[in-house]
């Protein structure tokens, strides 16, 4: 291996090492915080530069007892009108404490706003901060005002909440829906234009619905179905990418990428449908979608993680970035690549993959199992899952970063608890991959409910750099239930709460 | 160089609990999963569906009646709590997400969990 290769290795090592963390409280800090009675879990992370600070703002499930709307008996949950699980949090100083924000106030038509975050903040003027919840119509809300049980019949769209003061407070901005259809999921993402994107799926249509404001005062617009010809299995997950950035101005593209049922026939290229789980993904430019490509093999969905005595839900099984250069800034053919880690299971245990793509996706995809923990290339034990993928993409002379993080089992396959660990997706000069997975938060008991409900995701976040450095930074927010597990009920545990981790 | 090297591996193992893990220096051919039918010349593509898991149109008008997001279906003329796949042999058969025979009474079988859930299962916190 040549010098120079090595000396990229060590520095994605370096940039990679440390001790395992147990992390900030996000929430819960201790009985004076307003969050301490509640659980949160299931996050989405912003950073705004607002009036001279950095503000990073965490959206979560916000089960706060202090709004009295949700009530629980021995056999169902009962959900009043003005419930809201859109809670959130933010941190002026970095992510070394946090403090509690509140939690949006539904309206009169959209009675119930229930969870699944997304948030972003916008990349032309930062003080607006965009934060969406699934949510239910008034249409769909019972007469009683009450109701018992499952919301999947009563959600009919999502709402979109801002904030003009970089994340810090919020209120409704607009509801989307498409004729009141389930949403599920929720993905945002914004332009240095000022585009806000938002992004669910109509379960029961199979289909994408993205919505678009070209402005942070615009009011959203449902742009075209990405994947016409196929059949969207669960959240989408969109990013914006900048080719060229360094180079000369944005050029904006849109990404979105998904799970699939299956696709017609020669929607993907050759003759078959695709299998249950691969993800594909597509690209919005200059006001068209292009061609999706296939972006991965089958992937896990939904898998469920049995652990020693209890179990773990999990969520979306991919996370994807765009636009970052390599490690190797000098080769131009690696920059501005769409990376993606994703979960695989072969029955008796998960582990995660990577793949990557050109970035205007003007070919097909390609694995990259020298990412993640992938048997044959890594020696992990036990189950790793939930990847998220976060780059830095790189400006003039600051280099640029692609990290990565898993949920992990490796420590105590059999156990019930787990942990995160990180790595750079990194590329060799030669065009190799390689990632080191170093302990990052270290093992957490998992304290889920009975359906094992612990969050479904969370975030990875670029955050700003290191003081007197160009070193990328980046924020993972993560269920956290070390205040003790005191409770695990139907529909409900305690405590849970989310807690943050930053590096380098 | 070695002045670098140096700090980096200060950097690196300055913390004893910190566990590593980095690649095997020679990928174990026999562990790697099989990508057969989903990558082709290092480039992926639409793979076959999966064992069980192709899914097959719902047909005629059988049906149960359907709750929202979830899958009833009509499969080779029987009513389906579950939706429909093809057998080995063809035929459409009644499933959900890889269960045979698709959801027992008291369950659907839920487009959100993609298996099966109790009727009423709350889907989110």
């Amino acid at each position: 291996m040549k010098q120079t290769a090595w000396a990229w290795l060590l520095l994605a090592a370096a940039i990679g090492s440390g001790c395992a963390t147990t992390g900030v409280p996000v929430t819960g800090t201790n009985k004076e915080d307003p969050s301490w009675d509640g659980s949160q879990s299931e996050t989405a992370t912003s950073v705004a530069n607002f009036a001279g600070k950095s503000v990073i703002t965490v959206a979560f499930n916000d089960e706060n007892p202090s709004q009295m709307k949700i009530d629980y008996t021995s056999t169902t949950r009962k959900v009043h009108k003005g419930a809201s699980l859109m809670g959130w949090a933010y941190s002026e100083n970095d992510g070394a404490s946090w403090k509690y924000g509140g939690f949006v106030t539904p309206s009169d038509d959209w009675p119930v706003l229930w969870g699944d975050p997304a948030i972003v903040s916008s990349g032309n003027d930062q003080k607006f901060v965009f934060m969406s919840n699934l949510a239910v119509p008034k249409s769909k809300m019972p007469a009683s005002g009450e109701i018992f049980g499952s919301l999947v019949a009563h959600i009919g769209g999502a709402c979109i909440a801002r904030s003009s003061n970089g994340g810090k407070t919020f209120a409704l901005h607009q509801c989307v829906h498409n004729n009141f259809e389930f949403y599920d999921g929720g993905s945002m993402a914004s332009s240095t234009k000022g585009d806000i994107y938002a992004a669910f799926i109509a379960t029961d249509s199979f289909r994408y619905d993205i919505w678009h404001a070209k402005n942070e005062n615009d009011q959203f617009t449902k742009l075209p179905d990405p994947f016409p010809k196929c059949r969207m299995a669960m959240h989408p997950r969109i990013r914006v990418g900048y080719p060229t950035l360094s180079l000369g101005s944005p050029d904006v593209s849109l990404f979105v990428a998904g799970q699939i049922y299956d696709c017609q026939k020669g929607a993907l290229g050759g003759e078959e449908t695709g299998a249950y789980g691969q993800i594909i993904i597509n690209r919005y430019h200059n006001g068209n979608w292009g061609t999706p490509r296939v972006f991965s093999n089958a992937s896990a969905i939904n898998p469920e993680v049995t652990l020693s005595d209890r179990k773990l839900r999990t969520g979306p099984q991919f996370s994807f970035d765009v636009g970052a250069a390599s490690i190797d800034g000098n080769d131009q053919s690696m920059n501005n690549e769409i990376r993606m880690l994703y979960t695989r299971s072969d029955g008796k245990r998960l582990w995660v993959e990577g793949s990557f793509c050109k970035f205007d996706l003007s070919a097909n995809c390609h694995p990259a199992e020298e990412w993640g923990s992938t048997p044959g290339y890594y020696s992990y034990k036990g189950d790793q899952f939930t990847p998220n993928v976060r780059a830095f993409p790189g400006f003039l002379t600051i280099p640029s970063a692609w990290v990565g993080t898993f949920v992990t089992r490796d420590h105590a396959p059999a156990g019930n608890t787990v942990a995160i660990r990180r790595g750079s997706l990194a590329v060799f000069p030669n065009g190799t991959r390689f990632m080191i997975g170093f302990d990052f938060v270290a093992p957490l008991l998992v304290c889920g409910d009975k359906r094992g409900y612990w969050g479904d995701y969370d975030d990875l976040q670029f955050i700003g750099f290191e003081k007197n450095s160009v070193n990328a930074r980046f924020l993972r927010t993560y269920t956290d239930s070390s205040a003790g597990c005191t409770k695990q009920w139907e529909y409900t545990s305690k405590a849970v709460h989310v807690s943050s981790a930053a590096f380098p | 160089m070695r002045t670098v090297v140096a700090i980096l591996c200060v950097l690196m193992f300055g913390c004893a609990e910190t566990r590593r893990m980095e690649p095997l220096p020679v990928p174990d051919r026999e562990k790697i999963p099989d990508n057969t039918g989903y990558v082709q010349n290092d480039e992926f593509v639409a793979g076959p569906p999966l064992k069980g898991l192709a899914f097959a149109p719902s047909e005629g008008n059988c049906a149960p009646e359907r709750k929202p997001v979830t899958f009833t279906a009509c499969c080779g003329g029987s009513p389906c709590n579950g939706h429909c796949v093809y057998a080995d042999d063809g035929k459409t058969t009644c499933s959900c997400f890889g269960l045979a025979g698709g959801c027992s009474q008291g369950f659907v079988c839920s487009k959100v969990a993609q298996k099966c859930v109790k009727e009423d299962e709350p889907k989110v916190k």
